[in-house]
Parts: structure tokens; sequence; C-alpha cells
């Protein structure tokens, strides 16, 4: 989806039947930390001198592989929903934070899950046939999970490392549009919900008994562009405006891992700041719009972040730094995430 | 049309302008923010926010237990910390260290299996706060007035209110231990003030014993491996038995029966009028306390 997204952006159209998408981001490796405890376990001075300067500084590493494979089908006629889309994924996600030196807690999580999507979409070029780009899939997943969680004198023991499955379940509807008013302003919309069940065999600590374990999160994003056109000595095609993101995890051009959700609870509305993004956005377009280069930055849920886009035929390379908060402990702790992403659109 | 952009442009600069409602302010109106001032260890800063909220509403339990850990991270009390002090390699050079138990070793206790609980004790109160700062009291005041039945409290919470209970009480302990130790050595009678800095200690140590075994009974073995490393609970065990009778009897009472039994008749020749003062002064001191 995010592939097609920036095709669309500023490209004639172009058939994307295939999609490949790899990202990988990281702040620190945080069962790192978890390792350095329990290699000391017992040894009380030892795991003070890891801990102490760790506190509220949650970390988090993430990969994942896509691919999507869209074709026309005739189960019916329409328009919005031409194609058939198969996809699969692989993401991987962990992360973990210590927290309250007064009475510390650890807690970390890892999972690696596989994907399955099958749905309806429009066909890849609608935007420049001026109609709007729609996609609704099923999704349903599967794969192994790790957490730990230890609180006060626990820490000082082996701490045991709980393992399961976790499943998730749901859909997903998104939407893509693009609009130009006069001759050099462009407004382009992405939205998507997505709401996913989850459900863990992963047992709760015996000092944390009532982690929910099963639940539903709803996952909505509103990404838009307000671009006004002109010409530079840089590009004779320079757009440059407003990048604006409101959902959770406000950050724009980013495919969160889908378990991030569930490692994270993600709730419906977790504030007005936390669901709000802004910013500045500058794209050079060639006279073809291949290749083009975009560079945005701005304040995204409260956080500082920003990237480039690179756009070169069907790859896109993107790299972004973005500050997210964790839920994980009641302080809603900030990482700063350094994220680089490759997409093929064939 | 273009007055609906218009409009909505204005909005999205109004959410991405408008205050997070999440960690623009540290209000500690939330447990949210409490916690990342405590991880910032800005505990001042957590007290001054807390107070006022605590103010407020006194019945919130979760603000006084916060206020009091904030309480706690001022008077310098973090207690992985102070266990990785006690398992440290001691330096016995102060007056104290060198009055309190001067055969313990002072070497690094990377297992506190076999290691001396006396010992371990001299270790622990070393590297502990003054019970009657203004900040560890007012800690043990609000964890006492936030979750006043161990009983009824979560494990976790008791082993925390446990620890804290313990530390005053082995502070104490150790200071009557070293004004008795440092009047027979100096071969002199304490001055009423250190008697009635004594007496006073003693109460309040018992009070403190009493709470700790309570919470002991509801906190597993956590306390003990909280402020020491150690999961054993033989410090418990060893005053049990004495805090109980001190309970039952009235610390007066409980006072008599050990000077009736265990001082020998050279000592009450010697300490006796010294001894009658504690006693007269452990009576005020359990009026004043049935008083309040």
């Amino acid at each position: 989806m995010r592939t097609f997204f920036l095709l669309f952006l500023a490209l004639p159209a172009h058939a994307a039947d295939f999609d490949l998408g790899v990202g990988y981001a990281q702040s620190r490796d945080f069962w790192e930390t978890v390792h350095d405890v329990q290699d000391r376990t017992g040894n009380i001075s030892e795991i003070q001198e890891v801990m102490q300067d760790r506190y509220g500084r949650p970390d988090v590493a993430y990969s994942y592989l896509d691919a999507a494979y869209a074709y026309p089908h005739d189960w019916f006629d329409s328009e919005t929903f031409s194609h058939a889309w198969i996809g699969t994924r692989a993401e991987a996600l962990a992360g973990g934070e210590v927290s309250n030196p007064i009475f510390p807690e650890i807690q970390a999580y890892a999972n690696s899950t596989g994907i399955a999507s099958y749905g309806v979409r429009s066909r890849a070029d609608a935007l420049a046939h001026g109609r709007s780009f729609w996609s609704f899939r099923l999704l349903g997943g599967l794969g192994p999970e790790k957490r730990l969680y230890a609180k006060g004198p626990e820490l000082i023991e082996a701490i045991p490392v709980r393992s399961g499955t976790l499943w998730l379940a749901g859909g997903e509807v998104s939407f893509l549009d693009q609009s130009e008013f006069g001759d050099d302003f462009w407004v382009t919309s992405n939205a998507l919900v997505r709401p996913v069940y989850f459900h863990s065999s992963v047992e709760p600590a015996p000092s944390f008994p009532d982690e929910e374990r099963s639940f539903w999160v709803w996952r909505w994003k509103m990404q838009n562009e307000w671009l006004k056109q002109t010409e530079t000595p840089l590009s004779s095609r320079t757009r440059f405006g407003i990048l604006s993101v409101v959902g959770q995890t406000p950050v724009p051009f980013t495919s969160i891992p889908v378990t991030w959700d569930y490692q994270q609870k993600t709730q419906l509305f977790p504030g007005l700041g936390a669901t709000g993004g802004l910013g500045g956005i500058l794209r050079l377009l060639s006279d073809r719009a291949l290749p083009n280069f975009a560079l945005y930055a701005g304040l995204f849920g409260g956080g500082i972040g920003g990237g480039f886009d690179l756009q070169l035929g069907p790859v896109i390379l993107n790299g972004s730094t973005y500050s997210l908060e964790n839920s994980l402990t009641a302080s809603h702790d900030r990482t700063r995430l350094w994220q680089a992403t490759l997409g093929v659109s064939l | 049309m273009k007055f609906k952009y218009g409009a909505m442009v204005f909005l999205l600069l109004f959410v991405g302008c408008a205050p997070k409602s999440i960690d623009s302010y540290h209000t500690a109106e939330n447990e949210e923010e409490t916690v990342r001032l405590l991880n910032d260890r800005e505990y001042a800063k957590a007290i001054w926010l807390l107070e006022s909220r605590h103010g407020k509403i006194p019945t919130d339990r979760n603000v006084a237990f916060l206020l009091g850990q904030a309480y706690l991270g001022k008077a310098g009390f973090e207690p992985l910390l102070v266990a990785a002090e006690v398992s440290r390699a001691q330096d016995f050079s102060s007056p104290d260290g060198r009055d309190l138990l001067p055969d313990c070793p002072t070497a690094a206790v990377n297992s506190f299996k076999g290691t001396e609980p006396l010992c371990l004790l001299k270790r622990v109160y070393l590297h502990i706060p003054d019970p009657d700062s203004v900040e560890f009291s007012r800690a043990r005041q609000l964890f006492r007035a936030a979750y006043p039945r161990a009983e009824d409290s979560p494990e976790w919470v008791n082993v925390l209110i446990g620890a804290v209970e313990t530390a005053s009480c082995v502070r104490r302990a150790g200071s009557i231990y070293l004004l008795a130790k440092r009047s027979v050595g100096a071969s002199r009678n304490p001055s009423d003030a250190e008697l009635g800095a004594l007496v006073q200690n003693a109460v309040k140590a018992v009070d403190e014993a009493s709470q700790a075994l309570q919470r002991a009974k509801h906190g597993g073995k956590g306390i003990s491996q909280l402020l020491t490393g150690n999961r054993e609970t033989v410090w418990f065990e060893q005053v049990k038995n004495g805090v109980e009778w001190a309970d039952r009897l009235g610390l007066g009472n409980f006072f008599d029966l050990l000077r009736a039994n265990l001082l020998n008749p050279a000592d009450e020749t010697r300490y006796g009028e010294t001894l009658d003062k504690i006693r007269k002064l452990l009576d005020e001191q359990e009026k004043l306390v049935a008083g309040h």
C-alpha cells in the first residue's frame, strides 16, 4: 500500500501488479539489556549497574518483508474493486523497557509473525484515471512470541521467559486519493482503518496476572499532503507544502508492524496530541516525474521526526527517524527509531 | 471547495500544534507523568506536584503511594541501589562502621548464603537514610495511609512498604545499640536527652518491626531480597517473637521482663537508675502514642 501511495504521488499511470517491500527499524536492542540482567542473576551490584541509566528509555526494533500480487477478477463488476489482491507479510518485532528506580519493573517482548491477506482493490493506475484507489482485505496470521516481566526483587532472580503463540485476525480498508486544484495545488489523502483481534497463548506473569492477552485493536490513520507546485532552480516541478497525519502513532510514510498494536495495546484514541502530526514536505520532480526526491520533517505525535524518499523507476528508498511513544509502562516514554525501507512495484 | 480545504488545513494545524495530552506538561496529574519524573529521578519536582494533588484528594491511594515513592527517592532510598551498595566491598572506617560489630568482613558479597545475619544488618544500617529525616518519615506515613492493611494490599506493595519499615527499624536498632555500647565503653550514664532519643527510637522500632512483620507475612520473601539481594527471612524469624511479646505486653512490661531475666545483679546495681529512667520514659511514650 505504501508503495502504491508513493508511486501515485506524482506519477503517471504505472501498472503495479506486484509489490515487494522490506523495512528495518531500530532504536537499540533491548533484549541485550535483558540478557545482561539475566547473565548477572543474583549479582545485585552488576544488575544495578546495567539498569542504572536505563530507566524510562524504551527500545524497539522491527523488520518486515511484504509481498502482494493483484489481478483482475470476474466475480462482480466494479470499477472500485476491480482486482483481487493476495498478500503475505513476515514481520518481527522486539522491544522492552525498564521503569521506576524506586520499585523497578522490567518488561520485554519479541514476536515474529507471518500474515496472509486476501481481498479486493482498485486497479493500480486508478489515480491516473482520475479515480480514488480503494482496497479491502481480510488478514490473519500467527507466530511465536516470548515475553518477560519482573518487578522489584524478582529482578534479582532468574527472570523466566514465557513463550507461546500469537494469533491475529482482522480486516483492513484503505483509501488513496489525489486532487488537483487549479494547475498548481495538490492534495493527496491516504486513509486506513484496520480492526484486528489478537490472542496470545503466553501465560501472564505471576506478578502481573491481569495483563490482557486477548483483545481488539482498531487502528486508524489519515495522512494528507497539501502541496503547491512551482518552478525553482532545483526542479521545474518543485512541490512544497504541509504534511499532516492523524491517527495512532501518527508518523508518515511508515509501515508500523501490525503486531505493534498488540504489544503496545494501542488504544482507539490515546489523546489529541498523540494522534496528530504536522510537518513540512518538499518534493523535487523531474519533468517526467521520475526520478523524484522528497524531504519531510515535522512534529509527529509530539516527537520530532523526518526523512527522505527517493524514487527511481519502480524502486523506492526511504530513510526516516521518529520519536515513538511506548505504552509498555505507565510513563509512556519515547524512543527514537531509525528506519530504512525499500519498496519495489512492478 | 477551497474554503473546505482551508478549514481542513486550519483543523490540522490546530491538531498538530495543540498541547499534547501525553507528555507536554509534567503536571503529575496522573501516574504516567509521575513515573516519568521518577524515571528521570526528578524527585523534588514530583513531590512538589504530587503534594498539591494529594492535598486536594487525600483519599486517592495511588497518588499517596506515588508521592511516598517520590519521597523515598528524595531521601536517597532506591532499593536496588541500596541492595547493590550492601553487597559491595564495604568501608567501615566511619565511627558507626568501627563501633558496630567491628569483626564483620568488609569484602564484597556475591552470595549471602552463610553470611552472618547481624553483619548483613550492619551493612544495611550503613546504607540507609535516617528514618527520622523528613522525606523518609513522610514516605512511611504515606505508605501506611495508602495501604493500611497488609492483608488487603498487593504483594508488591507489601514488599516496598515492608522494605521501608524494615530499613527504618534496622537503623533505629543500630542507633540504640551504638548508644548503649558507647555509654558502657565510656563508663558513663547516657544523658536525659540521649535516653529520650533512645526510648523514642525503641518505641518507633517496635512499631516499625510490627509493620514489617505484617508486610513480610503478605509479601513473600521479597523484603529482605529487595534490601540485600538475600531471600533468607531469618531477620523476621528472629525478631518475630520479641515483637509479638512487646505488642502483647506493652513495651514497658516487656522491658521489665527482659530486665528481670537478662540483667545480672551487678549490672542492675550499676545501671539501675538509668534503666528506671528508661522505664519511665517508655510509659510516657506509650501514653503519648495511645493518646494519638
